[in-house]
């Protein structure tokens, strides 16, 4: 179709039907269940099958509507991400037409006097999204290697079933459990101890421990993207064909070398797209980040900074932006930059899997 | 492929097209059906999430005294209460700030209803000061607080301002609103009218550029980060003073006296703003630090509710017999003073209102009361 943007969304539907796993199974029964099923049974299926037979010209023209319903189901994304690229570009168009290129480095935002600047925003979403996903990538692939090849079946079983329902857990939920646990610990324990050591050689540590911040923000975020990430990688784990690892016994590898350099190494690209579908959950979360990340249009300077993040500036002010045509222009610009930074990331990602995995990965993310 | 065509197919096609349509036509139902957001018996009042609750109270009572008449009341911010009340989404816009030269010209069938006072007061988390000891502050000092010039609480400017007072070396943490607020507003506007610094780098607006501090979504979010938080300073309005028993600072007024917020000198103000033959009688001007007066907070405002001269005669009717029970009965303190504001006085008003409920529904007056 030669639309870049269908195509990264059905990647990510791709992706998202790694969750589907246990329909899948359900229907691989069902067939082998036919296969070894006794004649009789088999017999007894093809009646309703003779009866559509007769009724043949009925059950094409049910045929042709269903293919129909099928096809607008089809456009319907296609139109429905069109409409809202419009939309968006059309809103924002007098602050593109306006500001340039120069939006995206200028830091001046005064709604009252009409100067707008996203180049706050675009830094603090970074910020957030960086720290995210360098606390949720190392903590997920450990869990995962864990739950596939280390841990006893009954307690995968229980630590995978809480971590789909972890990835299940609203957003606001975790901001509540961001201002009511993390900020207590990061202000009164862990920015001190920050700042008296490492910050003692790097001002990159220091800050005046609020508790509220990119840190807390991004330490939130990351938690929730844990789940994701984890689950992704672990059913890649799982798919890895049995004879690679018994190769890698055969030839004298530990259980921790073939894990780490067989296993691990065969489904790089189920991890690198949980973490791009990781991403792209951390760069658009918006509830759990606007509770926590102080909501300052600066930008941070140290890891105990507080920012602002594009999502955020969106929930808290556009309601009251829509007043003015250029502020809304302004503020969904930067919906627009963010819509258009979670595409390029997604496509640079597969294409770089695409060369990575020299054309093996067709289609899917998470393959193994 | 599918060239055949027997009757029972097509009529299994015509059966499937008109289900579609049905389909169709459910979901555009609400877009297309005339009168869209409200009908004549039902009043939709939405904006300014400071009003809030005294909609909801006020909506409660009436819609008791009044029944067949159906009140729906929303907190959406004020800039979509006076746009939506402009483009006839909503009946009533609520809305903490009023209406600016800029938004007259856009939206000039906007008519500004003051109904209620309130104000923005400034709160503070001074570690080792006693809960008794008032701050006092002036527009100046604060504006270079909130503007991150003065950096430390024993700053010798706040200490020029509060003699006797041992304040410790502790950070200031400028704490202010994230969302669109008319408490932002009306705090923004003492700042902007008493210092020039403010002034000219960022000025009065719901949503300004802070330069330092952070924001945080709601009121209840600011008193706990103030609360939580040693050596931070914010504002709230006087709901929440009340409803916490904040400590709040004196602020100084234009003849130079320091007062503290109160419904008794908000309402002080407003009835000097009223006096004040200058006072425009739409309302529509600033009453932060203009008005003179020794009892007279410098930083107090109107609440509104903006009307569309446009609406049609049906609701017209209800919109002005809810106003003016609101302007009446409604400004009792078991619905005011409760709620977080103070009331408005009735009789230096009467003038200046009878003009606006002139201009909404022409030939009628303040004191008339409609049958039913």
């Amino acid at each position: 179709m030669g639309f870049p943007g269908l195509r990264v969304l059905m990647a990510g539907f791709s992706a998202s039907g790694q969750f589907l796993k246990g329909v899948r199974v359900k229907s691989e029964e069902m067939v082998s269940g036919v296969e070894s099923g006794e004649p009789e049974k088999l017999l007894q299926r093809r009646g309703p099958l003779d009866k559509r037979a007769i009724g043949k010209e009925s059950s094409i023209q049910s045929d042709r509507f269903f293919g129909w319903g099928l096809k607008g189901g089809g456009l319907f994304i296609l139109a429905l991400f069109s409409v809202v690229l419009l939309v968006c570009v059309v809103t924002a168009w007098p602050s593109i037409r306006k500001f340039g290129f120069s939006f995206l480095w200028s830091q001046a935002w005064n709604p009252s006097r009409g100067i707008f600047g996203g180049l706050a925003y675009l830094v603090g979403t970074f910020w957030v999204t960086g720290i995210a996903l360098l606390i949720s990538i190392p903590v997920a692939i450990f869990s995962a290697l864990f739950l596939s090849d280390y841990a006893p079946k009954w307690m995968s079983g229980i630590v995978s079933t809480l971590m789909e329902m972890l990835a299940g857990i609203p957003s606001i939920v975790f901001g509540a459990f961001g201002i009511t646990f993390m900020v207590p610990l990061l202000r009164d324990h862990l920015e001190p101890f920050l700042a008296n050591t490492l910050g003692k050689r790097w001002d990159f540590f220091n800050g005046d421990a609020l508790g509220y911040g990119v840190l807390a923000a991004g330490i939130v975020v990351g938690f929730m993207i844990v789940p994701l990430v984890a689950t992704v990688t672990r059913d890649s784990l799982l798919m890895v064909p049995q004879e690679m690892v018994e190769a890698s016994y055969a030839l004298g590898a530990t259980k921790a070398e073939t894990l780490f350099f067989v296993k691990l190494k065969a489904v790089i690209p189920g991890i690198v797209g949980s973490v791009i579908l990781g991403f792209g959950r951390a760069v658009g979360e918006t509830m759990a980040v606007l509770l926590l990340v102080g909501n300052q249009a600066s930008i941070p300077q140290t890891i105990q900074d507080v920012g602002y993040t594009i999502s955020s500036l969106l929930a808290n002010t556009f309601t009251y932006a829509v007043i003015d045509p250029l502020y809304a222009a302004a503020e969904v610009e930067l919906g627009l930059i963010l819509l258009l930074i979670t595409l390029v990331v997604n496509t640079l990602g597969r294409e770089l899997l695409m060369r990575l995995m020299g054309g093996r990965l067709a289609g899917s993310v998470g393959g193994g | 492929m599918f060239s055949s065509d027997s009757s029972e197919g097509r009529r299994g096609g015509n059966r499937f097209g008109r289900m579609l349509l049905l389909l169709v036509a459910v979901c555009l139902a609400p877009f297309i059906s005339p009168g869209t957001g409200w009908s004549a018996d039902s009043i939709t009042i939405s904006g300014s999430s400071m009003l809030f609750p005294l909609g909801q109270v006020w909506a409660i009572a009436y819609m008791k005294s009044h029944p067949g008449l159906h009140i729906s009341v929303a907190s959406t911010g004020s800039g979509f209460g006076i746009s939506n009340a402009a483009n006839g989404n909503i009946t009533i816009g609520a809305s903490d700030a009023y209406l600016t030269k800029e938004l007259r010209k856009r939206y000039p069938n906007l008519v500004s209803v003051p109904i209620a006072f309130d104000d923005a007061q400034v709160i503070y988390n001074v570690p080792g000061l006693s809960k008794s000891t008032k701050l006092r502050f002036d527009g100046k000092v604060l504006a270079r607080i909130f503007l991150g010039k003065i950096r430390y609480w024993n700053d010798h400017q706040i200490r020029a301002l509060n003699p006797g007072v041992h304040f410790p070396h502790t950070k200031i943490r400028v704490v202010h609103r994230a969302d669109a607020s008319g408490t932002t507003f009306v705090f923004t506007d003492y700042l902007n009218q008493t210092s020039s610094e403010w002034f000219n780098q960022v000025g009065r607006d719901m949503s300004p550029a802070w330069p330092v501090g952070s924001g945080y979504n709601g009121s209840d979010a600011v008193v706990a980060a103030v609360m939580s938080s040693p050596g931070s300073i914010g504002y709230v309005g006087l709901g929440w003073v009340n409803e916490y028993h904040l400590t709040t600072a004196a602020l100084k007024n234009l003849d130079g006296y320091f007062v503290e917020g109160s419904v008794d000198t908000i309402r002080n103000a407003g009835h000097a703003a009223l006096k004040d033959p200058s006072f425009p009688d739409d309302f529509n001007r600033s009453m932060v630090w203009n008005i003179h007066g020794k009892n007279v907070y410098p930083d107090a405002n109107f609440e509104f509710w903006m009307v569309n001269t446009n609406l049609d005669g049906e609701s017209m009717k209800h919109v002005r017999d809810l106003i003016i029970w609101a302007l009446s009965e409604g400004q009792d303190a078991k619905y005011t003073v409760n709620s977080g504001f103070a009331p408005l006085p009735f009789r230096p008003l009467k003038g200046r209102l009878d003009k606006i409920i002139h201009r909404l529904l022409p030939g009628n007056s303040y004191n008339e009361r409609s049958p039913g």
